[in-house]
C-alpha cells in the first residue's frame, strides 16, 4: 500500500486500491477506515506531507512516529528559545525536547528544519542554554551548536535567496522546493560542508542523486545556482583567505585548537543576551547570563582575561543603559577573576565614581596603576580626587598624567574643568582652548569653554560657542541646554521659549532636554500641564505595576534628584538610596501624587527631603545646598570659615529672602504655573520677580568677581 | 446594482462597498448590511412566527424557549488545528488570514477538490466583490467549534466581531448547491438576530424532553464531512488576531504524551500575554 504521512496533523492516510484509513498515534493504534472526501480534513493545513510507496502499516507508523518527533521536536526548540514563554513551560521544554533526542534520526531530523533558516531577532539562545544546563546534555549539544552555525546557515539561507526566481518558478513553487530540500537535509548539509570548508562538488553530487530531489522541475539548475557563491568563495587567492584568519586570529583571542570559532560565536550571542537582558531591565536574567558567559569563558583551564575583557565590556553597557549597581557588579567579579589585570581595575575604579563610592575608588585606581594601566588609571585617580572635592590633588594627578601623555584628551579636559571648579576661570579658558586647538572634534571641550565663557559673563561669545556645537552636533543636549541658560542671562526670554519648542519638536524622544521631558514617547512641554498631569498619572500607574520603562524613567529621576547629596552622603549612600526609593514607592502606592505638579516635581521634592532629612541627622546640612523646603524658613548664618573657602556661598548669602526661595524653586524643576501657586502670586507677578532677581544676581556676581581680581 | 445612501455624505454606496467611495469613510460592513434589508428582516420573522407557532402545536413552547435563550448568549468559534493556533497566537502581528489571501499570497496552493469550486461560487454570490475579505466560524453554544476542521477551538470576542459579523443557515458552499445557486430571503441574519435564525432553523428538531445541555450538539454537530455537519456559519468581514479572541479551548489534547502538553503549556502562556483564556477539557 501506499501512505501519506504528516507528523503536523499526527496522522499516516493508508491508501490500498480504493479503500482510505487512516493511522494515528496515541491512543487507539488500529487504522481506521476513511471516505476520500475526509483526506483533506483530516491534514489540515499541513505542510510536512510524506508521500510513501509500497509500504506496510508497520513501517508507515514507524515513518509517522518519526514524523511526529521530528515536529515536536522543532516545537519544542522553540518553546525553549521564546523568552516571552514563562520558565516554567521552558524548563519542561528542555527536559522533554532531551527525552525527544535519545530516538534514532531525530537530532538529525531537527536540525534538518533548524539549519534552514537563522533564528528569528527575538530568539534567546542565552536562556535556552540555562534551562537546559546540567539536565539536558543532549539539547545543550544540539543548541550550542546551532548558536555557533548560525552565521553559516544565514549564508547558505541567503544563497538560497538568490537563486533567481526564473529557475525556480512562483513563490508557491520555491516554498515548495525548499520543503523538500529542508526534509531531505540539503541545508543542513550545506551547512556543515560550510563549516569543514569542503568543496561544494560532493554536495552537489549527493544532491543531485536524491531521488525526491530529482522529482522537483529544473533541479540541476536550482542546485546549481544555490552553490554556485560557494563555488566561487572556494576559488578566492589563497592570500584572501589568509588574510581573513589574521583578522579572525586578532578577534578571537583562543587557541586555535580549542575550537576558537565555536567558542567565539558562543560568546558574542552570550554576549548579546546579557546586553538584551539589560535594556530590558530584567537584572535576574543578565546576571544568570553573565554567570554562564563566565563558565563558558574559563572552562577548560583557559586563561581568565577573556572572561574579564568580556566583563569590561558589559561593565560598559551596563554603564550605558544607567545600571550602575551591575556596571560595579561585572567590573567586580572581574577584578576577582583576575586581580592583576589592569584594565578591570580602571572598570571598576570608574564604576565605583558612578556609583559615588569614592574612597573605595581611589584605591581602585590606584591599584589600576599599579598593575600597569597608567594612562587610565591615572586619569581616573584624578577624577576620583576631583569628585571628592580635592581640587588641589587633582589639578596635579592630572597635570602628571598630561605630562606622561600630552595626546589624553579626557586628562586635559578633566584638567580645565578642575580649573573651572577652583574658579580659576582665566586659566580654564586657556586650558580649554589649547584642548580645542589640538582636538577640535572633542565637543566636551568646547562646551566646557562656553561654559566658563558664560561663568565670565562673556555672553556674546558663550552663545557663539554653543551655537558652533550645535551647529556641528545638532542633537548636542548640553550645548543646547548651555544656549537656554545663556539667552536667559541675556534676558532673550522669547528665544528661550523658541529654542525650547524647537528641541522638543526636533527630538521628541530626548529624555532631558531642559527638564521637560517625562517619558520617552510621552514629550510634554512646560505649558501643557493638563496633558501633562494625566500622562503623569499613566507613569505612576505603569510603574505601580512593575513596567520596565516606567521603572526605569521614575529611577534615573531619582537618581539625578538624589545625585546633588551624592558627595555628601557618599558613606551611606547606598542606604540613602534605597529608603529614597522605598519612601516614593510607598507614596506613590498610597496616591499621595495628586498631579498638583508635574511628577518630576513631585519625586524631586519627595527625594529632596529624604536627603535633606539625613543630611539634617547628621548635622551636615548648610544652606548652599538650596534645598530647604520650608518656604520661611530664614537662611542659615554664614560662617566666616565658609565664606573665605566659597564665594558662591558669600554670593548667596546676599540675595535677598524671597530671592533664594525663588532660585531653589527653580533649582527643582517647578513651572511658573506650579511656583506661581505655591508662592500665592501671580504668574506674570513671579515672572517680573525671577527677572528682578536675575539681575541682582548678576550684579552681585560682577561684584564678586571684580573682588576676587582685586 | 442595489445601492444604499452614506449615513454620513448622504450619497449613494453600492451595497457591497466596504468603504463610501465619495467620501471615503470606511466601517461600511456589506454582510451585515446585505442581512439587514426588509427582505431578508421580513423573511426571517415569518420562519421564525411559523417556527415557534409549529413548535407550540408540538408542546415544545417552552423548551424553544430556553434554546432560544441559549441560542443569544452563542458565541462564534473557530476550529483550527494547533500548528495554525500555535501560529496565530505567536504575536499580535499574526493575522487570520483568508482561503484566498493565503493562495494570493502564494503562502498556500488552492485545494483543488470539489469544494474549491462549490465554495467560489457560493462566496461570489453570498459576498459580492468582498469574498476575500470573510473569514468562517461557526456559532456554539458551549464554546467548541466544528472538530472536523482541527482540534482548537477558537472562541471570538463579542465585541470585537458584533458590528461585523452575519449568521447564515448553515454551509454556505453546500446549501447554495442544494438550493442550485438561487439564494432566497430568510436564511441569514445579523449577529444580534442570531437567535432568531438559530429558532427559525432548529425549532422542528427540538423535543419536549430535550435539556438546555442538549442544546449545543443541536445547534452545531460536525459531521465526518463537510456535507454531515450541521452548524450555523458566521460571516466576520477583514481580519481576526489574536486580540480578537476571548478563548481557545481544547476538547481533546491532539495526541498524547507529554511534548503535546508542553505544547499546550507554550500555548497558554502565549494567550494569557494577549488576555486571552486556555481550557483543555
Amino acid at each position: 500500500m501506499d501512505a501519506l504521512i504528516s507528523g503536523e496533523a499526527g496522522v499516516a492516510l493508508l491508501f490500498d486500491g480504493a479503500a482510505v484509513r487512516s493511522l494515528h498515534l496515541g491512543g487507539d493504534t488500529q487504522p481506521v477506515s476513511r471516505r476520500p472526501e475526509e483526506v483533506g480534513l483530516l491534514l489540515g493545513d499541513a505542510r510536512d506531507l510524506q508521500v510513501l510507496e509500497n509500504v506496510t502499516q508497520e513501517e508507515a507508523h514507524r515513518h509517522l512516529e518519526a514524523a511526529t518527533r521530528r515536529i515536536d521536536t522543532m516545537h519544542l526548540m522553540l518553546i525553549l528559545l521564546d523568552p516571552k514563554l514563562t520558565d516554567d513551560t521552558r524548563q519542561e521544554a528542555a527536559v522533554e525536547a532531551e527525552e525527544l533526542l535519545a530516538g534514532p534520526g531525530t537530532r538529525e531530523a531537527a536540525e534538518d528544519i533548524l539549519y534552514a533558516h537563522p533564528l528569528p531577532s527575538g530568539a534567546d539562545p542565552a536562556g535556552a542554554l540555562t534551562f537546559c544546563s546540567g539536565e539536558a546534555p543532549r539539547t545543550t549539544e544540539l543548541l550550542s551548536q546551532l548558536f555557533t552555525r548560525q552565521s553559516l546557515i544565514a549564508e547558505v539561507q541567503q544563497a538560497w535567496e538568490q537563486v533567481p526566481d526564473a529557475e525556480i518558478g512562483s513563490a508557491a513553487d520555491r516554498e515548495y522546493v525548499q520543503a523538500t530540500f529542508v526534509r531531505e537535509g540539503l541545508f543542513r548539509s550545506m551547512v556543515l560542508l560550510r563549516e569543514a570548508q569542503q568543496a561544494v562538488d560532493g554536495f552537489l553530487v549527493s544532491a543531485l542523486l536524491n531521488r525526491e530531489v530529482q522529482k522537483l522541475t529544473s533541479y540541476r539548475a536550482i542546485l546549481q545556482s544555490w552553490v554556485e557563491p560557494f563555488r566561487r568563495e572556494s576559488a578566492r587567492p589563497l592570500e584572501v583567505a589568509a588574510a581573513a584568519d589574521v583578522i579572525a586570529e586578532e578577534h578571537v583571542p583562543y587557541r586555535r585548537s580549542f575550537d576558537r570559532q565555536d567558542r567565539f560565536t558562543k560568546v558574542q550571542l552570550q554576549k548579546a543576551s546579557i546586553v538584551g537582558a539589560m535594556k530590558a531591565r530584567d537584572l535576574r536574567r543578565a546576571r544568570s547570563y553573565v554567570s554562564a558567559l563566565i563558565d563558558l569563558q574559563t572552562s577548560g583551564g583557559l586563561d581568565p582575561i577573556h572572561a574579564c575583557m568580556s566583563l569590561c565590556d558589559l561593565a560598559l553597557d551596563a554603564k550605558s543603559v544607567g545600571m550602575l549597581d551591575l556596571q560595579l557588579e561585572l567590573s567586580q567579579t572581574a577584578t576577582k577573576l583576575k586581580e592583576d589585570d589592569a584594565w578591570s581595575w580602571v572598570q571598576y575604579a570608574d564604576a565605583l565614581l558612578d556609583a559615588g563610592h569614592l574612597n573605595e575608588a581611589l584605591p581602585a585606581a590606584e591599584s589600576a596603576i599599579v598593575f600597569g594601566a597608567l594612562d587610565a588609571g591615572k586619569t581616573i585617580r584624578a577624577k576620583v580626587l576631583r569628585a571628592m572635592n580635592r581640587l588641589g590633588e587633582a589639578l596635579a594627578a592630572y597635570d602628571e598624567v598630561i605630562g606622561d601623555f600630552p595626546e589624553n584628551v579626557v586628562a586635559r579636559t578633566g584638567r580645565a574643568e578642575t580649573l573651572r571648579s577652583m574658579d580659576r576661570l582665566v586659566e580654564s579658558l586657556a586650558a580649554y582652548d589649547a584642548v580645542i586647538v589640538d582636538f577640535p572634534w572633542d565637543l566636551s571641550a568646547r562646551n566646557g569653554k562656553a561654559e566658563v565663557l558664560h561663568s565670565m559673563n562673556r555672553l556674546v561669545e558663550a552663545l557663539a560657542a554653543y551655537e558652533g556645537v550645535i551647529v556641528d552636533s545638532p542633537q548636542n543636549v548640553v550645548a543646547r541646554n548651555g544656549k537656554a541658560q545663556v539667552l536667559r542671562s541675556m534676558n532673550r526670554l522669547e528665544e528661550v521659549w523658541a529654542a525650547d519648542d524647537e528641541a522638543i519638536t526636533a527630538f521628541p524622544d530626548d529624555a532631558d532636554y531642559l527638564g521637560i521631558k517625562v517619558v520617552p514617547g510621552f514629550t510634554v512641554g512646560a505649558r501643557t500641564e493638563g496633558w501633562m498631569a494625566t500622562r503623569d498619572q499613566e507613569v505612576v500607574s505603569l510603574f505601580l505595576h512593575g513596567d520596565a520603562e516606567a521603572v526605569g524613567t521614575i529611577d534615573s529621576w531619582i537618581s539625578r534628584a538624589a545625585w546633588p547629596y551624592q558627595r555628601r552622603l557618599s558613606h551611606v549612600w547606598e542606604n540613602v538610596l534605597q529608603n529614597v526609593r522605598l519612601e516614593v514607592i510607598r507614596l506613590l502606592g498610597q496616591g499621595k501624587f495628586r498631579g498638583e505638579s508635574s511628577l518630576r516635581t513631585y519625586l524631586w521634592q519627595v527625594v529632596s527631603n529624604s536627603c535633606l532629612d539625613q543630611l539634617r541627622s547628621q548635622g551636615r546640612w548648610q544652606w548652599a545646598d538650596l534645598m530647604d523646603d520650608s518656604v520661611s524658613a530664614p537662611a542659615p548664618p554664614v560662617t566666616g570659615g565658609h565664606e573665605d573657602r566659597d564665594p558662591v556661598q558669600r554670593m548667596l548669602g546676599r540675595i535677598p529672602a524671597e530671592c533664594r526661595e525663588v532660585w531653589r524653586l527653580i533649582a527643582m524643576g517647578h513651572s511658573y504655573r506650579e511656583m506661581s501657586r505655591r508662592l500665592g502670586v501671580a504668574e506674570g507677578t513671579l515672572r517680573v520677580r525671577v527677572l528682578r532677581c536675575r539681575e541682582k544676581a548678576i550684579a552681585l556676581r560682577g561684584e564678586l568677581l571684580a573682588g576676587r581680581r582685586k | 446594482m442595489r445601492t444604499e445612501s452614506c449615513e454620513f455624505c448622504g450619497n449613494p454606496v453600492p451595497a457591497s462597498a466596504t468603504w463610501c467611495p465619495h467620501c471615503g469613510r470606511p466601517g461600511l460592513f456589506p454582510n451585515v448590511r446585505a442581512a439587514e434589508t426588509v427582505a431578508e428582516r421580513n423573511a426571517l420573522a415569518e420562519r421564525y412566527s411559523l417556527s415557534v407557532e409549529a413548535a407550540a402545536v408540538r408542546g415544545c413552547a417552552e423548551v424553544l424557549r430556553s434554546f432560544e435563550d441559549s441560542a443569544c448568549s452563542s458565541k462564534a468559534v473557530i476550529a483550527r488545528p494547533l500548528a495554525q493556533t500555535e501560529q496565530l497566537t505567536c504575536s499580535d502581528d499574526q493575522l487570520y488570514s483568508t482561503y484566498y489571501k493565503l493562495i494570493e499570497a502564494e503562502v498556500r496552493l488552492p485545494s483543488g477538490d470539489k469544494w474549491d469550486v462549490l465554495r467560489r461560487v457560493a462566496d461570489a454570490i453570498l459576498f459580492p466583490g468582498y469574498e476575500k475579505e470573510i473569514r468562517f466560524a461557526a456559532l456554539s453554544m458551549d464554546g467548541i467549534g466544528a472538530s472536523t476542521y482541527g482540534e482548537c477551538s477558537l472562541v471570538l470576542r463579542d465585541s470585537m466581531i458584533a458590528h461585523r459579523a452575519s449568521v447564515f443557515e448553515g454551509n454556505s458552499a453546500w446549501l447554495l448547491k442544494q438550493w442550485r445557486y438561487d439564494l432566497t430571503s430568510g436564511f441569514r441574519a445579523t449577529w444580534e438576530q442570531r437567535s432568531m435564525l438559530c429558532v427559525a432553523k432548529l425549532a422542528a428538531q427540538l423535543q419536549a424532553e430535550a435539556t438546555p445541555e442538549d442544546f449545543a450538539e443541536i445547534l452545531l454537530c460536525p459531521g465526518p464531512i463537510a456535507e454531515e455537519g450541521r452548524f450555523v456559519e458566521v460571516h466576520i468581514l477583514r481580519g481576526l488576531t489574536r486580540r480578537s479572541l476571548e478563548k481557545v479551548m481544547i476538547a481533546s489534547p491532539p495526541r498524547g504524551g507529554r511534548p503535546g502538553s508542553t505544547r499546550l503549556k507554550a500555548l497558554r502562556d502565549r494567550l494569557a500575554e494577549a488576555g486571552v483564556a486556555f481550557e483543555v477539557s
